[in-house]
C-alpha cells in the first residue's frame, strides 16, 4: 500500500505543500535507506579484512585503499592517471557522438544509407568489439590512436542506433504541420526533427558515454603507458593490491561523475521538453 | 532507471534489427524464396565489403602485413579449425561464457522479480544496484584474477558480475510494469501471492526479461574477449593475442571474425527464441 | 508449450552450462606431490626442456608420478608468478630479485630463495642485451624518454634492470610506454617500429642481428654487474609440510641439470630444444655454451647478489623497500640434501 501512496505522491509534487511535505519525507527516508545498506556493506568489509580471516594481500582493508586514493590524489599520480583516460575516453566519446548522429541522420533520411549501413550497424553492434583491438594496435600502433580508434568504433554503435530511431519516430504530424507552414527541408531538420529526436538521441549517448570509459580503461590494461587501466595492470604486477583496489574506487567515482554529468546535461537540455521524470535517477 | 539499460539493445524493435523478420510476419504470402532473397539482399553491402577487402588487398593498396587478404585469412582459418586450436579455445571460451551469462540469470532474475514485489528486498539491494551501476565491470579484472588465478574461474566470475546488473534490472522493471488490473483481477479471482508472482507478474516480466538477457549476451561476449586478452591462457581472446603478438596476422584476423560472428549468432538466436517465447502475446 | 515451462527449461540448460564450465579440472591423484613450476622462456628456464626429457628418459627423473607429479607452467615473466604463489595454484616461482622483493613487501609472502635458475653479468657469458634500430632515433640512454619499449613482464628482471638504468639516467617510469609482449615477438615489434627498444634473448639473436640493422644499447651486465638474475622461491610452509616429496624432486631435477649441462649430451640436448621451441637447431647453437645464460653448478643461488641487487633497486626507487634477503629468505637445504644424494659431480 505504501508504494501507491509514495508513487502518488512524487508524481504530483506541485499541488500543495501538504502532499510535497510528503513527497520530500520520503525521498529523505529513501536516501537513508539507500545510504544505510552501502555503509553496513562497507563497514563490513573494513571488519572482515582487518579480522585475518583473509589474508591482506586478498582483500586489504577498506581504510588502507582509501588512504591510497588519497595519496594517489596528493602525489598528483590520480590526476594524471584520470587525465590520460578522461581524455582519451571524452575525446573519442565526442567523435562517436557527432559522427554517430550524422551518419543515424542520413540513415533515417536516405534509402541507400539505410540499405548500405543497417546490416553493418545490426551485425556490428552485438559483436564484441574490443576483439578488434590486436588490430587496430597493428594498424595504429600503440600510442593513442589505437585506443581513441578503438573507442569510438566501441561508442558509435548505440548513438546511431538511438538516433535513427528517434528521428525516424518523429511525429508525422509534426512534419506536416511544419512543412505546411512553409518550412524548408533544412529548417525542417534543424528545428523540428532534432530537437524532438533530442531525448532519444541523448539517451544513445548517455548509453556511449560509459562504453567509452570502459573501452579506455581496457585499453590502457592492454597497451600500457598512462590511465587509469595501465596503473591497476602496474599494481597488479606488483603485488600491490591497495593499488588494484584503490584502482577500482577511482575509476568508480570517475564512472558515477561522468554519468551524473551527463545526467544533468540532459536535464539541462531539455527543461523545455515534456518529459516525464521518473521516480528513480541513476 | 532514468537511464534504461534496455536502449542498449538497440535494434529490438523493427527499426533497424528485426526488419526481416517484421516484414515477413507482416506479409504471409510471401513465398520463402522471396524472403531468402529480401535477406541477401539486406546484408548484400557486407558481401560489398568483403569484395573491397580482396580488392584492397590484391591490388596490393594496402601492405598484406597490415591487412591479409581474406582469401589468407580463409585459409588460416581453416587450418586452426583443423588442428584443433580454434575448437579448443573456443570450447573453453564458450562454456566460461555460459557458466557466467547461466548464473547470472538463476540468480538475477529472481533476485530482480523479488525486488519489484517486496519492498525489504527492494531497500535492501537497490543502494547495491545504484552503485555498482556506473562502474565499468572491467575495472573488477585485475581483481578476480587476483583472487582466482588466470584459470576459467577469474572470467566466469566477472562475467556473472558484469551479466548480473541487465538482468536484475531487466526483471525488476519488467515484475513492477505488470498490470495493475491484472493484480487486483487475480487477487479479486482469490490467487495468493505466490499464485500472483508465478501466474501474472513473471508472465508480464517475459518480455523485459529476455531483453535484458539479450544485453546481458553481448555483455557477456565483451567481457570474455577483454578478459582473455588481458589474463588468461586460454581461450579466444588468449589466442588473438597469441596469434597477434606472434605476427600470425591470417590467423588472428579469423579468430577476431570468428569470435565476432559468434557473437552476432547468439544474438540473433537470442531474438528467435525471444520471439517464440513471446509468441502468444501477438 | 507455455512460455513460463520454455523459460525454465532455458534456466535449467544454462544452470548445467554452468555446472560444466565451473566444474574444477580433475582433481590430481591424491598420492604425488603436485609441484607446478613456473617458467618464462626457453632454454634460460630448463624446466620445460626437463619435463621433455623425463618423458624420454624416465631414469632420470625416476620419481616422477610417484612421490611428486612435476608440472612446469608457462608465465609471461617473474609478477604473475607472485599472484599464482599467493593462492597456491603455484608451488615454485621463477622470480626476478624485484618479483622476490615484492612477494615479501606486498604480498606479505614468506618465500625463501632455494634454487638458482639463471645469472647475468659472469665474464664471458650471455649478459642480457637490450637492442635498438642503429638508424633509428635512439643513439643514447636518454632518448629512451618518451619513447615505447617492450618488456615480458612488468617487474621481471629484463623489465626491472631496464627500469634501473633508465633512472639512472633519470628517466622515470611514466616517462616510457613500456608494453608487455611475449620475449619470442618482441623482434618482429621492433622490426615493425611498434616499439624502439626490445630486451633480446641469445634464441632469438641469430636472426635479428643477422639483418645488420640493429644494436645493443646496453647490457644487463652493464647495470649490475654479476646478478642472480632469476632463482626459485616457494612458500616456507609447502616446504615444510612437504620436505620428503621435494628432496626426491630436486634431487631428480639436479640430476636432469646435470644431464642437459654434459658436453656428452650436447646433440640430444639440442634436439630436445629444437622440439620445444619449434626453433631449427641451426638457431640453437648457443645453448648451454658461453654463448648461453649463466646457470651456477648445482643449482647454488648467489645470495648476496640478489642483496646487492634488491639494495640497488631500492636506493633508485625501482623498489619501493628494502629486504634483508639472509637468513630468514633462504633455504639451500634442499638441493643441499639433493646434491649429497647424487654424490659428487660426474659419479
Amino acid at each position: 500500500m505504501t508504494e501507491i501512496l509514495e508513487r502518488a505522491a512524487v508524481a504530483a509534487p506541485r499541488r500543495g505543500a501538504g502532499r510535497f511535505a510528503v513527497a520530500a519525507g520520503f525521498a529523505l527516508s529513501r536516501h537513508l535507506r539507500n545510504g544505510f545498506t552501502l555503509i553496513l556493506l562497507l563497514a563490513g568489509w573494513e571488519a572482515y579484512a582487518r579480522s585475518g580471516a583473509v589474508s591482506e594481500f586478498l582483500l586489504p582493508p577498506l581504510s588502507v585503499v582509501l588512504e591510497r586514493v588519497w595519496q594517489d590524489t596528493l602525489s598528483g599520480d590520480l590526476a594524471i592517471n584520470l587525465g590520460a583516460t578522461l581524455y582519451r575516453a571524452l575525446f573519442g566519446f565526442a567523435i562517436a557522438a557527432s559522427a554517430g548522429v550524422t551518419i543515424g541522420i542520413l540513415i533515417a533520411r536516405n534509402r541507400t544509407m539505410r540499405w548500405f549501413f543497417d546490416p553493418i550497424v545490426s551485425v556490428g553492434f552485438p559483436m564484441p568489439k574490443i576483439a578488434f583491438l590486436p588490430i587496430f594496435m597493428l594498424w595504429f600502433g600503440l600510442y593513442d590512436t589505437s585506443k581513441i580508434t578503438m573507442i569510438v568504433v566501441s561508442a558509435i554503435f548505440p548513438v546511431i542506433t538511438a538516433t535513427v530511431a528517434a528521428t525516424q519516430g518523429v511525429e508525422k504530424e509534426l512534419l506536416w504541420s511544419a512543412r505546411s507552414l512553409g518550412a524548408s527541408e533544412r529548417r525542417l531538420l534543424w528545428e523540428v526533427v532534432l530537437p524532438a529526436a533530442l531525448p532519444q538521441i541523448l539517451t544513445g549517448l548517455q548509453v556511449a558515454l560509459p562504453v567509452s570509459m570502459i573501452v579506455a580503461i581496457v585499453c590502457g590494461m592492454l597497451m600500457g603507458g598512462t590511465g587509469l587501466g595501465a596503473a591497476m595492470i602496474n599494481a597488479s604486477r606488483f603485488a600491490d593490491s591497495p593499488g588494484v583496489f584503490a584502482g577500482i574506487v577511482e575509476i568508480a567515482i570517475a564512472g558515477f561523475c561522468l554519468i551524473k554529468g551527463i545526467a544533468m546535461l540532459r536535464r539541462r537540455l531539455l527543461r523545455w521538453h515534456q518529459e516525464t521524470s521518473e521516480v528513480a535517477t541513476v | 532507471m532514468a537511464l534504461d539499460p534496455l536502449q542498449l539493445a538497440g535494434p529490438a524493435t523493427p527499426a533497424a534489427g528485426g526488419a526481416v523478420v517484421a516484414a515477413t510476419a507482416a506479409m504471409p504470402q510471401r513465398s520463402a524464396m522471396r524472403r531468402v532473397l529480401g535477406g541477401l539482399w539486406r546484408y548484400t553491402p557486407i558481401l560489398l565489403l568483403a569484395l573491397a577487402w580482396e580488392a584492397v588487398t590484391r591490388l596490393g593498396l594496402v601492405s598484406p602485413l597490415e591487412l591479409p587478404a581474406l582469401d589468407r585469412v580463409f585459409t588460416a582459418w581453416w587450418s586452426l579449425l583443423a588442428g584443433g586450436d580454434l575448437v579448443s579455445n573456443g570450447a573453453v571460451s564458450l562454456a566460461r561464457g555460459a557458466a557466467g551469462l547461466g548464473l547470472a540469470v538463476v540468480i538475477g532474475v529472481p533476485l530482480g522479480v523479488l525486488m519489484a514485489w517486496s519492498r525489504p528486498v527492494r531497500s535492501l539491494f537497490n543502494p547495491l544496484v545504484q552503485a555498482l551501476y556506473p562502474m565499468p565491470k572491467s575495472a573488477l579484472i585485475p581483481v578476480t584474477v587476483l583472487w582466482l588465478g588466470f584459470g576459467s574461474a577469474s572470467k566466469i566470475l566477472l562475467i556473472f558480475i558484469g551479466c548480473m546488473l541487465p538482468i536484475t534490472l531487466s526483471a525488476f522493471n519488467g515484475a513492477r510494469s505488470a498490470e495493475q488490473t491484472l493484480l487486483w483481477s487475480a487477487r479479486c479471482l482469490g490467487a495468493g501471492r505466490t499464485a500472483t508472482l508465478l501466474d501474472v507478474v513473471l508472465p508480464s516480466a517475459l518480455p523485459e526479461i529476455l531483453a535484458g538477457i539479450r544485453i546481458a549476451l553481448a555483455f557477456a561476449f565483451v567481457l570474455l574477449v577483454t578478459t582473455e586478452l588481458i589474463a588468461a591462457r586460454a581461450g579466444f581472446g588468449y589466442l588473438i593475442g597469441w596469434l597477434g603478438d606472434g605476427g600470425v596476422y591470417d590467423a588472428m584476423f579469423a579468430v577476431v571474425l570468428t569470435v565476432s560472428l559468434l557473437g552476432f549468432a547468439a544474438d540473433r538466436l537470442w531474438l528467435l527464441l525471444m520471439q517464440h517465447l513471446l509468441r502468444w502475446r501477438e | 508449450m507455455q512460455p513460463k515451462v520454455l523459460l525454465v527449461l532455458a534456466i535449467a540448460l544454462m544452470l548445467s552450462a554452468a555446472s560444466v564450465g565451473a566444474a574444477p579440472p580433475a582433481a590430481a591423484a591424491a598420492a604425488p606431490l603436485v609441484i607446478r613450476v613456473g617458467w618464462a622462456e626457453t632454454p634460460g628456464h630448463l624446466a620445460p626442456l626437463v619435463a621433455v626429457l623425463a618423458k624420454r628418459h624416465p631414469e632420470i627423473m625416476p620419481n616422477d608420478g610417484k612421490t611428486y607429479d612435476f608440472e612446469p607452467i608457462r608465465f609471461p615473466g617473474s609478477t604473475p608468478q607472485i599472484q599464482a604463489l599467493a593462492i597456491r595454484q603455484l608451488e615454485i616461482a621463477a622470480f626476478s630479485d624485484s618479483a622476490f622483493a615484492l612477494a615479501v613487501t606486498n604480498a606479505h609472502l614468506d618465500v625463501p630463495i632455494v634454487a638458482d635458475v639463471v645469472q647475468t653479468g659472469h665474464q664471458g657469458y650471455f649478459p642480457g642485451e637490450y637492442v635498438v634500430a642503429k638508424d633509428g632515433p635512439i643513439k643514447t640512454v636518454d632518448d629512451l624518454k618518451g619513447r615505447r619499449v617492450a618488456t615480458n613482464a612488468i617487474g621481471s628482471e629484463a623489465d626491472s634492470t631496464m627500469r634501473a638504468m633508465l633512472r639512472r639516467h633519470g628517466i622515470t617510469d611514466s616517462e616510457v610506454t613500456t608494453v608487455e609482449a611475449n620475449f619470442a615477438n618482441q623482434p618482429a615489434m621492433l622490426e615493425q617500429g611498434k616499439v624502439d627498444m626490445i630486451e633480446l634473448l641469445p634464441q632469438f639473436a641469430a636472426e635479428l642481428m643477422a639483418t645488420g640493422k640493429y644494436r645493443v644499447l646496453f647490457t644487463a651486465a652493464q647495470v649490475h654487474g654479476i646478478s642472480e638474475a632469476v632463482f626459485w622461491c616457494m612458500r616456507a610452509d609447502f616446504i615444510a609440510q612437504n620436505r620428503p616429496a621435494l628432496i626426491d624432486f630436486f634431487t631428480d631435477y639436479m640430476r636432469a641439470i646435470r644431464w642437459f649441462l654434459d658436453p656428452k649430451n650436447r646433440g640430444e640436448a639440442l634436439a630436445i630444444l629444437s622440439e620445444a621451441t619449434h626453433k631449427p637447431l641451426k638457431d640453437l647453437q648457443f645453448a648451454f655454451t658461453s654463448h648461453d645464460f649463466y646457470r651456477a653448478p648445482d643449482l647454488m643461488p648467489d645470495i648476496p647478489a640478489v642483496q646487492r641487487e634488491i639494495d640497488e633497486d631500492v636506493k633508485l626507487g625501482v623498489l619501493p623497500q628494502r629486504v634483508v634477503v639472509s637468513p630468514k629468505y633462504v633455504d639451500l637445504s634442499l638441493i643441499t640434501a639433493a646434491a649429497k644424494r647424487l654424490g659428487a659431480h660426474g659419479s
